[in-house]
């Protein structure tokens, strides 16, 4: 067995599910200004259509579309009906999107039930360095592929202008005609569809029940709060880092030990750069 | 006409007298007998929680359509004990208290059972313990069996658990045993205990390993496990994570066999999902095909629930009602203190053998009338190892 390539590689996989999940969930931050503590339960949502998807060996495609097409219209409804009425109010609105998290949860549980489920992961697609490559890992790649040309598309359209003018300044973006509210509504369903399909492709490597989407949203948080939302390649790197910084301590000493020293490297972080890691000038209010 | 009259008069009121002291003698005959159930309902172990509720019901349910105990249904009163320390001992005390329970089966962890074991000796009710482990539990009443009188354990202790895992390893002639688990108080104190019951047959565990349970990152640890080339895998975590764990093997083409505790991993649907191509096998109290008392119950809780159990957390908190109610049939009294003493003494019959009490109100796990049964996975179903001789 190759030691270094299956480090490299289990590093590399939980580093690219890391991104694509901090990459909505910095969306999110940035242009509608609010966190949304029900991003992990979009992943989950998606991780669960592809568990009903394996019932349906031909259909997968036609379950992937309704991944990200079923939470982009229950974003842009919660976007209408939660966020843009509360959003000023951060309290309302943690406690508004923290509800929501439950209430998905509870929904999970009635519809597939409380037993942890798992996705097969279906025959690997080949071998490199000794290193099985199952069909999800090659989703993952192609995902995070999509949404690097999503982000680098979306700033050259008008509609991706319209969210970096309103991330920039918000009166500005009101005086030049701007429907913030559209802007913002569009920029949370977006989020809560990418979520959705991160799950749905990293079904197989997730044990499924109807919690199983906190972790993955206090990793994103991590990962958001650390690299600032301005930008999508400072995510991107910071998730690629820390899945093999975790992976490369876990080998090391060992999976709890690992745990304990990354949140501990976050408080040290935010204690001293409060824009995150990755922000050149402390913005300041006053 | 008039004496007529007088005499249904007379009838009818001394009727009123003596319809409630009937009524009365009927309903002490008849009156439901109060059974408390702690367990964890609601927060991260109610998937637990439900389990053990469902195999409690179906026993009293048995119990009832039989005539219940002594002509006295059984009814269930149930206190969420949320996984939490406080609240499970606040639950017991409530069913002892407001409810009137005197006898009680739970609670589903070992550190909230510790605490409803404190009420049970300051009350005097009977306490039966069908999951928590802890060697602490049955320690205590070796300790102070005075004060300790009415609390039992019918499930596994984890001397007997780490015998019954010791007693496979061998069976299956490996050297090379590794132990993965969660790093929680029990995989610590079974590896431990494990380690310990190996020693006396010069086996040794050539690695000990924990991950996270809430944050399971598994795959490292695999590595290193892989590097030392183990002939068996002891998987130590009965909870959802042992999934990942399973499936992660199989990702870094690790062909080692599997002995999973029990748990989530012996549960038929799991292991259909996951679909293990390594030899997997998983440690339970009793299994359909290992007896017929097993296969009766398998099946009615499959018509009941939709699903087979998985012969451990969904199977012997029924088992310490079947038990309670034969000792309660036995003792012809209502009082904890005589069922106690029954208990001491004599064997009860349970879908997983027949149960008797060592000195410390452990169960007599591991011997040919109580033994256990490891099942290993045949691609669609689990079935039972052939007992050894």
């Amino acid at each position: 067995m190759n030691i270094l390539a299956q480090s490299l590689a289990g590093g590399f996989f939980l580093g690219i599910s890391y991104a694509v999940l901090s990459a909505g969930l910095a969306l999110t931050v940035n242009v509608v200004e609010i966190i949304n503590l029900s991003h992990g339960a979009f992943y989950l949502m998606g991780a669960y259509l592809a568990y009903s998807a394996s019932s349906f060996p031909g259909l997968s495609l036609l379950f992937l579309a309704a991944s990200a097409a079923g939470p982009a219209l229950l974003g842009l409804f919660i976007a209408r009906t939660l966020v843009n009425p509360l959003r000023k109010d951060h309290f309302s609105i943690a406690v508004g999107t923290l509800g929501l998290a439950i209430l998905f949860e509870q929904a999970a549980d009635l519809l597939w039930g409380d037993r942890a489920l798992s996705v097969h992961p279906g025959a690997p697609l080949g071998e490199i360095l000794g290193v099985k490559i199952y069909p999800w890992h090659a989703g993952e790649i192609l995902l995070s592929g999509a949404v690097f040309i999503l982000f680098f598309l979306l700033p050259r359209t008008k509609l991706g202008l319209a969210m970096r003018v309103l991330a920039e300044d918000e009166e500005m973006a009101e005086s030049v005609g701007i429907n913030t509210n559209a802007v913002r509504a569009t920029a949370f369903s977006l989020s809560c569809a990418l979520a959705s399909v991160a799950g749905f492709v990293s079904a197989p490597g997730l044990v499924l029940t109807p919690t199983a989407g906190r972790m993955p949203l206090i990793f994103a948080l991590v990962i958001v709060i650390l690299a600032g939302t301005r930008r999508l390649l400072p995510v991107a790197a910071l998730s690629l880092g820390l899945g093999m910084v975790t992976f490369g301590l876990a080998l090391a000493t060992s999976a709890y030990v690992e745990y304990i020293l990354l949140l501990t490297a976050v408080l040290v972080v935010v204690s001293v750069r409060r824009g995150g890691l990755f922000t050149l000038k402390i913005e300041r209010d006053y | 006409m008039k004496r007529g009259k007088a005499t249904l008069a007379l009838i009818l009121l001394a009727s009123l007298f003596l319809l409630p002291s009937l009524s009365a003698a009927g309903s002490k005959r008849t009156a439901p007998l109060k059974v408390g159930v702690l367990c964890p309902l609601s927060g991260p172990f109610a998937p637990g929680g439900k389990s053990f509720l469902r195999s409690v019901t179906l026993a009293a349910e048995e119990i009832n359509e039989k005539g219940g105990v002594l002509g006295r249904p059984i009814l269930l009163v149930t206190g969420d004990s949320e996984g939490k320390v406080g609240r499970a001992r606040n639950e017991a005390l409530r069913l002892v208290d407001s409810e009137g329970v005197k006898f009680l089966i739970g609670a589903y962890l070992s550190e909230e059972t510790l605490g409803v074991v404190e009420v049970a000796a300051e009350r005097k009710v009977l306490l039966l313990v069908p999951i928590s482990a802890t060697e602490r539990i049955t320690g205590l009443v070796r300790e102070n069996p005075d004060r300790y009188s009415t609390v039992f354990r019918t499930g596994f202790s984890i001397s007997r658990w780490a015998e019954m895992i010791a007693r496979f390893i061998s069976a299956q002639g490996s050297r090379k045993p590794a132990f993965l688990g969660t790093a929680i108080r029990w995989n610590r104190e079974l590896a431990e205990k494990l380690e310990e019951v190996l020693s006396r047959q010069g086996i040794k565990l050539i690695i000990e390993d924990f991950y996270s349970p809430r944050r399971p990152v598994i795959k490292p640890i695999l590595l290193r496990l892989a590097l030392k080339k183990p002939d068996l895998i002891i998987l130590g975590d009965p909870g959802k994570n042992s999934i990942q764990a399973v499936r992660e093997m199989e990702e870094l083409g690790l062909k080692t066999p599997i002995l999973s505790v029990g748990g989530t991993l012996a549960d038929e649907r799991v292991a259909k999902d996951l679909s293990p191509k390594v030899p997997l096998y998983a440690l339970a109290a009793a299994y359909r095909g290992a007896s017929p008392e097993a296969d009766r119950y398998f099946d009615a809780f499959r018509k009941k629930y939709g699903y087979f159990p998985s012969g451990y957390s969904d199977t012997l908190p029924g088992d310490a009602l079947r038990i309670l109610a034969g000792a309660l049939q036995k003792a012809r009294e209502w009082s904890p203190k005589s069922v106690a003493s029954l208990l001491e003494k004599g064997t009860f019959p349970g879908v997983s053998g027949a149960y008797s009490f060592d000195e410390s109100h452990q169960a007599e796990w591991g011997t040919p009338s109580l033994s256990g049964v490891v099942v290993r996975w045949e691609g669609s179903r689990f079935v039972p190892l052939k007992p050894e001789k």
